[in-house]
């Protein structure tokens, strides 16, 4: 087991590697750089902008120089922990990226958690009593919550909460606890706010979750050991929790390699529609306005973060099916 | 409250009389900071407070400001909203009038070198540390001439690269002066700029500098950042326009809310409390601001803000989301949100800037462009009445780039010439400079025969930038010119531009009230922002471009001259002569009058003026004097 987590660690760096590369070239990509963004945006609030400043920014954040060497002193200073300095907000993007991060991590969490809390139960429901009420009922919802993006259903309820109801919803606190330390009002705050992104964010996702947990569910049950237990008397919920599903949850389990990068990236886009403080409004921030480092640290964290989701999915793979853990 | 008018500024001496009534008078303080361990109002405020006319009544105390900024680098939000405190100030109307702040009066000298300022007894920093002209000369003796403070030295604060010296009086009186005139120093002293100079805390700031304290360098070290001068810039917020100014809650500023949430990383809410030192009262006494506190929503988009303001969660909102796009929808909501929607005036000089690169790299187009005719051939084949009833919904007239009409600055004839749509006259004047041959497509050959193809760029995130190039694209096609419409992002755009690469550019026009003197891009070549002419730009600031005819620099040295003079009608007179070289050349084409601006404002939020003049050097709504706000219920 020791031996096969370590070789899926080895795995990782090259891939780390590859997206480090891939990052730094995508925010190279448009025209100009921070500086040439910075004096557009203030030129266009008729603030002067004064060119030997901008020669100056330019040479302060050694914009000019060859990307190869830019890109081998940016991932220098992360190996020893120094991601580079934010030009937007004039700090080191060490001090950005971890909170942001840290609440973008948390809410994928909870929504993951919360999307197999929902989806398993459904799923088998929906296959155990196929084509009953229950099951047209899911299957209708699912495919609707599949087809209909995320940050439609953002806007839908930003619109539907702002217009009828007077509120604005969006945020992860009340204004009162947004700078606050941290206590139990804070996270009970934080829960009444939260179900709102978790609820988008998870909504496609678990439909989609839901679907396989029921054609998996429905390939084992006419299997002939079902037959047999069922045969030799075994109580029937016993029976189906404890052979078909068990089999039916493995590509269940494989899914969170292709569910987190789903939800990494639709959190991305749906906490920019509802303002959360995670990692997503920064980092679209960041891109528009070529802040090159943050936007590069952001990226990187991600593709690390989806990184370890799969790890994570392939360990628990191998826990609850030992012919991956010894082949 | 007497006032300084620019007008009769030369070698007279003002005295304000602001404080004499409010002398002898009580003051009163606003109830949150009764029972604390402060000093009595009277001495906090003290001998000599500036008293502010409400706008409309006496306010009360109370209540929390609800803001809102967009991004990461909204700063100028923060800065234009609760930071225009500079040393003389401008009126709300934009008048041109001076009038005292910080300064409770001043006197130029008749040359216009030497300008000696008055300031306020008993004035005090928010930490209670009182305020002098030792400040000040920090200020222009340490942290200006510093290198590392400031590479780039503001030009409004140098003449002919020559800095500043300042020689101090009292603790109230202080001469700043130049061995050169400084005819503008004023003027820039009352805008935006002007608010650097009271800006930092000696007693506070001198601590980051190796001059004042040996251990500044380690004590940098420590904190883990380069060098002092980082570490100052840091704790300081050196320059007006620094994000570090709305970071150290410890820093002492003279604005009328302090700084208790920070605006820094991953920021949400920014939130500051009253300064209990303000130096400003009302007219009953009452020692300003009237309201307690300000929040603000830092927003990951402008459509965020756009809800809170609908949902009625922003107080007052001039950025971002107060545009004629967005009129409709805020319209809609005013009942529900209880806010309404107060008109701003734009100052500005036309609605659009359309300019024709005279610099252009490409030997046949730089000789078309630079042809007058070819411009005003342009500007004859546009219907610009239509165009205002497309792009700008019937708001304003048909006018070229000027300043506006009712300013001493305004010239006639530069605002009205070529204006008429005249399709044969545009079709004359194109074939009389020898563009009469045309293609196998039916356009109009360069006169070597090669085909002629004008780009026309806008920015596509500013609407109607793109949009009007969309428009004139059509217009200038049917007079046979293939004009193309080029869709930019900005900063692509703004590259192309700034290495005069563009053919013809739609941006915004700037000045077009006193701010001509400050920033006259439009009428001359004077930044790279001058972007009918920015390699003759880049010449007169010194960097590279190339060597412009005999006129421009004519009107470089009527524009020193201006410089050189404080009298303001012979300002005018100067510039006058300057415009009518802008008339014969012709330089940019514009299409109509400034189109209004607006402010979403509370229902319940009182004391804001309607009608009043926006604009960065002449910020809304630092100039309506935010402190005396108030909330209504």
């Amino acid at each position: 087991m020791l031996i096969f987590i370590l070789k899926r660690v080895a795995g990782m760096i090259p891939a780390l590697f590859a997206i480090s590369i891939l990052a730094f070239t995508v925010i190279q990509l448009p025209p100009g750089d921070y500086v040439s963004t910075y004096a557009a945006q203030i030129a266009q609030t008729g603030e002067a902008v004064d060119s030997a400043v901008l020669a100056n920014l330019r040479e302060r954040y050694g914009l000019g120089e060859n990307i190869a060497v830019q890109y081998f002193k940016w991932i220098g200073g992360i190996v020893r922990g120094d991601f580079g300095q934010s030009f937007e907000w004039n700090q080191p993007v060490t001090e950005l990226v971890w909170g942001r991060m840290g609440m973008t991590a948390l809410i994928s969490f909870l929504t993951l958690i919360t999307m197999w809390a929902v989806s398993l139960p459904i799923g088998i429901i929906s296959a155990v009593r196929q084509y009953s009420i229950v099951d047209y009922l899911t299957t209708t919802f699912a495919f609707l919550a599949t087809a209909v993006p995320e940050f439609l259903v953002a806007i839908v309820l930003l619109y539907i909460s702002t217009m009828w109801f007077g509120v604005s919803v969006g945020g992860l606190f009340s204004p009162a606890f947004e700078n606050a330390p941290l206590s139990l009002a804070k996270v009970w705050d934080f829960l009444q706010h939260a179900w709102i992104p978790i609820l988008v964010i998870g909504l496609g996702s678990t439909a989609a979750l839901t679907r396989i947990m029921r054609a998996n569910l429905l390939d084992e049950l006419h299997k002939p050991y079902v037959e047999a237990a069922r045969a030799k008397g075994m109580p029937e919920g016993r029976l189906i929790l404890t052979y078909p599903v068990r089999v039916a949850l493995n590509p269940f389990i494989s899914t969170i390699g292709w569910v987190l990068p789903a939800l990494i990236s639709g959190e991305l886009i749906v906490s920019t529609v509802l303002n959360l403080p995670t990692a997503g409004p920064l980092l679209l921030q960041a891109l528009k306005s070529q802040d090159m480092y943050l936007a590069g640290a952001f990226i990187l964290l991600t593709g690390g973060l989806v990184l370890i989701g799969t790890l994570i999915s392939d360990i628990l793979l191998a826990i609850s099916d030992p012919r991956i853990r010894l082949s | 409250m007497k006032h300084l008018r620019v007008a009769a500024l030369a070698g007279i001496s003002f005295v304000a009389l602001a404080s004499v009534a409010a002398f002898a008078q009580q003051y009163q303080q606003s109830p949150v900071l009764d029972g604390l361990d402060l000093p009595p109002v009277a001495e906090r405020v003290g001998a000599n407070p500036r008293v502010v006319t409400p706008v409309s009544e006496v306010g009360k105390y109370g209540g929390t400001f609800r803001g809102g900024m967009v991004g990461g680098n909204d700063r100028n939000m923060l800065f234009t909203y609760f930071g225009y405190e500079p040393l003389l100030t401008w009126d709300a109307d934009w008048s041109g009038d001076v009038y005292p702040n910080i300064a409770s009066a001043y006197t130029a000298s008749e040359d216009s070198k030497s300008f000696t300022f008055t300031l306020r007894e008993g004035m005090k920093w928010s930490d209670g540390s009182p305020f002098t002209a030792d400040d000040i000369a920090f200020f222009i003796e340490d942290v200006l001439p510093d290198q590392k403070l400031f590479p780039t030295k503001p030009g409004w604060l140098t003449v002919e690269g020559e800095l500043p010296t300042i020689s101090v009086t009292s603790p109230t009186e202080f001469t700043i002066s130049w061995t050169k005139p400084n005819g503008l120093f004023i003027i820039n002293a009352a805008s935006v700029y002007g608010v650097q100079l009271a800006l930092l805390n000696k007693a506070y700031c001198s601590q980051f500098m190796p001059k004042y304290n040996p251990d500044a360098d380690a004590n940098a070290k420590a904190a883990g950042v380069a060098d002092w001068a980082e570490h100052m810039t840091n704790m300081c917020g050196v320059g007006i326009e620094n994000i570090q100014r709305w970071r150290n809650p410890e820093r002492p500023t003279l604005e009328a809310w302090r700084i208790t949430d920070p605006y820094v990383a991953g920021a949400t809410r920014v939130s500051f409390e009253r300064n209990p030192y303000y130096w400003k009262v009302d007219t009953a006494g009452n020692q300003l601001p009237y309201i307690d506190g300000l929040s603000i929503s830092v927003n990951a988009e402008a459509q965020t803000l756009l809800l809170s303001v609908l949902a009625g969660e922003i107080d007052y909102e001039v950025r971002h989301i107060a545009n004629a796009a967005n009129l409709p929808v805020l319209a809609e909501g005013t009942e529900a949100g209880n806010f309404y929607i107060s008109p701003r005036e734009s100052r500005v000089g036309n609605s659009l800037a359309v300019s024709v690169n005279l610099n252009s790299h490409d030997a046949v187009k730089a000789g078309i462009f630079g042809n007058k005719d070819f411009r005003v051939a342009l500007s004859h084949a546009l219907d610009r009445v239509a165009i205002i009833d497309t792009l700008f919904l019937g708001q304003g007239t048909p006018q070229q780039v000027s300043p506006r009409e009712g300013t001493p600055f305004y010239n006639e004839r530069l605002a009205t010439q070529y204006l008429e749509y005249d399709v044969d006259e545009a079709n004359r004047l194109l074939d009389s400079i020898g563009l009469d041959k045309r293609g196998g497509n039916g356009f109009r050959l360069a006169p070597d025969g090669s085909p002629l193809v004008v780009n026309v760029a806008g920015v596509t995130a500013l609407g109607a930038h793109a949009d009007a190039a969309e428009l004139l694209v059509q217009y200038w096609q049917a007079v046979g010119v293939d004009a193309r419409f080029s869709a930019q992002d900005r900063t692509r755009f703004y590259e192309e531009k700034t290495a005069s690469q563009h053919d013809i550019v739609v941006w915004g026009a700037t000045s077009g009230g006193i701010d001509v003197f400050i920033d006259p891009r439009d009428y001359f070549p004077f930044s790279t922002e001058s972007n009918f002419a920015v390699d003759w730009a880049k010449y007169y600031i010194g960097d590279g471009g190339t060597e412009p005819p005999d006129y421009v620099k004519e009107q470089w040295s009527l524009y020193d001259q201006i410089k050189a003079t404080s009298n303001a009608d012979e300002q005018a007179a100067l510039f006058q002569k300057l415009l009518e070289i802008a008339a014969d050349q012709y330089y940019q084409i514009g299409i109509s009058t400034a189109i209004p601006g607006l402010a979403v404002v509370s229902n319940n939020l009182g004391n804001v003026p309607a009608d009043t003049p926006t604009g960065w050097i002449h910020p809304d709504p630092g100039t309506l004097n935010t402190e005396q706000f108030y909330f209504k219920n």
